[in-house]
């Protein structure tokens, strides 16, 4: 089952551009996200790839109305996302941010935030959710015995199992994580990422992951959407984009992110520039030509959209070349 | 025989807190040689951060250098007053930082700053000065030098910022760079442009450098040799393509199993068990004992000595298991518990860890 469609989704920001604009009338549209398509089904894991400011963060934010989106269709499990209630919703979609200080109640010990949690969905009778709390947390690797503990007790590592855990107390169908470990450090990335691949396996939930790390994205995904400038630039199956990328910047980000093997010669793709702003790009043509290593005149002009690379429709490139 | 360019040896730097010392850099050597790039590679909290700022001599409070000596060609910069080590700091080692914009200062053109570095340390006139920052600037990538050097800092973008910070290192041709974690705040694009220009510019100018870093990608791509830290001490110290082929240490074969690389297809993460353990209650024995799959019983006893595991010295592993090769001798093992330091209290010292990420 089609948990998350995701039709046409843009999130413009209006921009204060100054003075003599304002008065003119004038305002400036920043496209964080700018008319992107993907799906979640039911066990799959997704990720949104992309450097900082790409707007992967903003597109799973406006999917699933954290964020108003400016245009777009967005169902889940086939009904409209805007028909759900907010308390339905977040039954049905948790997320799990990079930093839990902001979202964890420092003067709430562990063990009542989820019990909360457990409560307000109605998930359990009163009298069994002592036992689901602890249930929960020696499924993530926590002694239920810490439960009494307020967050300040537990360190960063152990504040995102207890993130995961209160997540997935309210029995989603789906996970989101933004960079939920890119605060940690390696060893402990992989003891928690383990767990969350573990978990999402085995109560089949669906996952959106977002990250700048190709690594991680390597392993923890199915699916893949490389995002460039608020659009989904290339989307398909992680190991047929890891193994043979196909638009230009897929192939740059993948050539340019460090191996660690100095055995391993690499030919680099090292790309001019910046991403520019998205306030000042051009709605015409191909937003990464400036940067693009083959870019050509048509570049500038032509209708861009994602196409199945070879015919095969689930392998989606948005380039002209391809 | 010319001395080498760096000679770090059994080097401690400790944080007094009211608990005890933090022993944040714990008895560690390193030799950097002329045209050389060291890697310093660990996790957070290593000590790798701290180690650098050892050297650069700018170990905050209540940090203090209790043990050890750190010569530049020859002269110990522990010894050295502070005027002889802003001399050195300007014109022979020069520093990058991870955040290049918390380096500069927000008030004064990146142009400015980089002449009052050329007008405290060079005796060129206003003019060549100014010629100076655009040859240097357009050397690092940066379009337009001369309008550019007019901008302030938040006028760039993370990667030009630092292309700033580098210009400004380099601006009196130091012998020696010190860089803590210089692309380790840039997206992967914007890292790999930096990474080319630093690799290009140490070739073409012969620099040495000293390279904190957490990334073993970046390690692989820019070091010649690396130390690897842990828990204060580094671990294991050889020649990049030595380690990674077949580490000796069994954290540096944990740690290079665990990092996550793109080109990686296994179903799941490797990974090492625990946590590293408290700087300020270090076991007596091997660091890292707790989470060593090959502990024994030596390992819980006393700290292991450098054992040679390659020719003539240039490898050395700090583990038991390679008992019977010649230890070296340049650095002796566990340092004397520094009984004197844990009695002494300071006033509300916070224990701090160390300044990294």
């Amino acid at each position: 089952m089609t948990l998350l469609d995701v039709d046409g989704l843009a999130k413009h920001f209006a921009v204060d551009s100054g003075f003599l604009s304002g008065l003119l009338g004038e305002t400036r549209q920043l496209k964080a996200v700018d008319g992107i398509d993907f799906s979640v089904e039911e066990g799959e894991a997704f990720t949104l790839v992309g450097e900082s400011g790409c707007g992967k963060s903003t597109a799973v934010l406006s999917a699933l109305r954290h964020q108003q989106p400016t245009a777009g269709t967005v169902s889940f499990k086939g009904r409209d996302i805007g028909d759900y209630t907010k308390r339905e919703l977040r039954g049905e979609a948790q997320l799990i941010y990079q930093d839990q200080q902001d979202t964890l109640n420092p003067k709430m010990s562990v063990g009542e935030a989820i019990a909360e949690a457990i409560r307000f969905h109605d998930i359990v009778p009163d009298d069994q959710v002592d036992e689901r709390v602890d249930e929960l947390l020696e499924r993530v690797g926590i002694s239920p015995a810490e439960k009494y503990q307020e967050p300040s007790a537990f360190s960063g590592g152990q504040k995102q199992r207890i993130a995961i855990a209160r997540a997935l107390a309210v029995e989603p169908s789906l996970l989101v994580a933004d960079e939920p470990v890119s605060g940690l450090d390696v060893s402990v990335q992989a003891q928690i990422l383990n767990r969350l691949m573990d978990l999402q396996e085995e109560f089949g939930l669906g996952l959106i992951y977002v990250t700048h790390n190709l690594g991680i994205a390597r392993k923890i995904s199915d699916t893949i959407g490389v995002m460039y400038l608020g659009r989904i630039v290339e989307y398909g199956d992680v190991d047929d984009i890891f193994e043979d990328p196909q638009h230009p910047y897929t192939q740059a980000l993948l050539s340019a992110n460090p191996v660690p093997d100095p055995s391993v010669d690499r030919d680099r793709i090292v790309l001019e520039g910046n991403m520019p702003d998205p306030i000042d790009v051009d709605d015409t043509g191909c937003p990464f030509a400036p940067r693009c290593p083959e870019a050509t005149s048509e570049c500038e002009t032509a209708e861009m959209g994602l196409e199945p690379f070879e015919g095969d429709e689930d392998h989606l490139v948005d380039c002209i070349h391809r | 025989m010319t001395p080498p360019l760096l000679e770090v040896d059994g080097l401690s730097t400790h944080f007094k807190t009211a608990d005890g010392a933090v022993k944040a850099v714990d008895d560690n050597s390193l030799t950097l040689h002329e045209g050389e790039v060291l890697g310093i590679v660990g996790e957070s909290g290593s000590g790798k951060s701290t180690l650098l700022r050892s050297v650069m001599g700018i170990v905050e409070e209540p940090g203090e250098i209790v043990a050890g000596s750190i010569e530049y060609r020859g002269r110990d910069l522990t010894a050295m007053s502070d005027a002889e080590l802003r001399e050195l700091r300007g014109n022979d080692i020069s520093f990058i930082f991870q955040e290049p914009t918390a380096h500069l200062n927000p008030a004064y053109t990146v142009g400015d700053q980089i002449t009052d570095v050329l007008q405290a340390h060079t005796d060129l006139d206003q003019g060549d000065r100014w010629e100076r920052v655009y040859e240097l600037l357009g050397r690092l990538g940066i379009p337009s030098p001369e309008e550019r050097a007019e901008s302030y800092p938040h006028e760039f973008s993370g990667g030009m910022a630092q292309r700033v910070c580098i210009a400004m290192a380099l601006a009196c041709e130091p012998e020696l760079v010190l860089a803590d974690e210089p692309t380790s705040a840039l997206d992967v694009t914007i890292q790999a442009q930096i990474i080319d220009l630093l690799t290009e510019l140490q070739s073409d100018l012969d620099l040495s450098m000293l390279w904190v870093t957490h990334d073993m990608g970046v390690v692989a791509e820019t070091c010649d040799s690396m130390g690897v830290m842990y828990a204060g001490n580094i671990v294991e110290y050889g020649s990049v393509d030595a380690v990674f082929d077949d580490p000796k240490h069994p954290y540096t074969e944990a740690l290079l199993r665990t990092v996550p690389s793109h080109l990686d297809t296994a179903p799941r993460f490797d990974t090492i068990e625990g946590s590293p353990p408290d700087l300020q209650d270090l076991p007596s024995g091997c660091v890292f004992q707790e989470r060593c799959p090959d502990v024994m019983e030596a390992c819980r006893n006393e700290r292991p000595p450098y054992y040679e595991v390659g020719d003539e010295g240039a490898w050395v592993s700090k583990c038991y298991l390679h008992e019977g090769k010649p230890t070296r001798p340049a650095s002796p093992s566990a340092p004397e518990p520094s009984a004197p330091l844990a009695d002494s209290q300071t006033d509300g010292g916070q224990p701090t860890g160390e300044g990294d990420r």
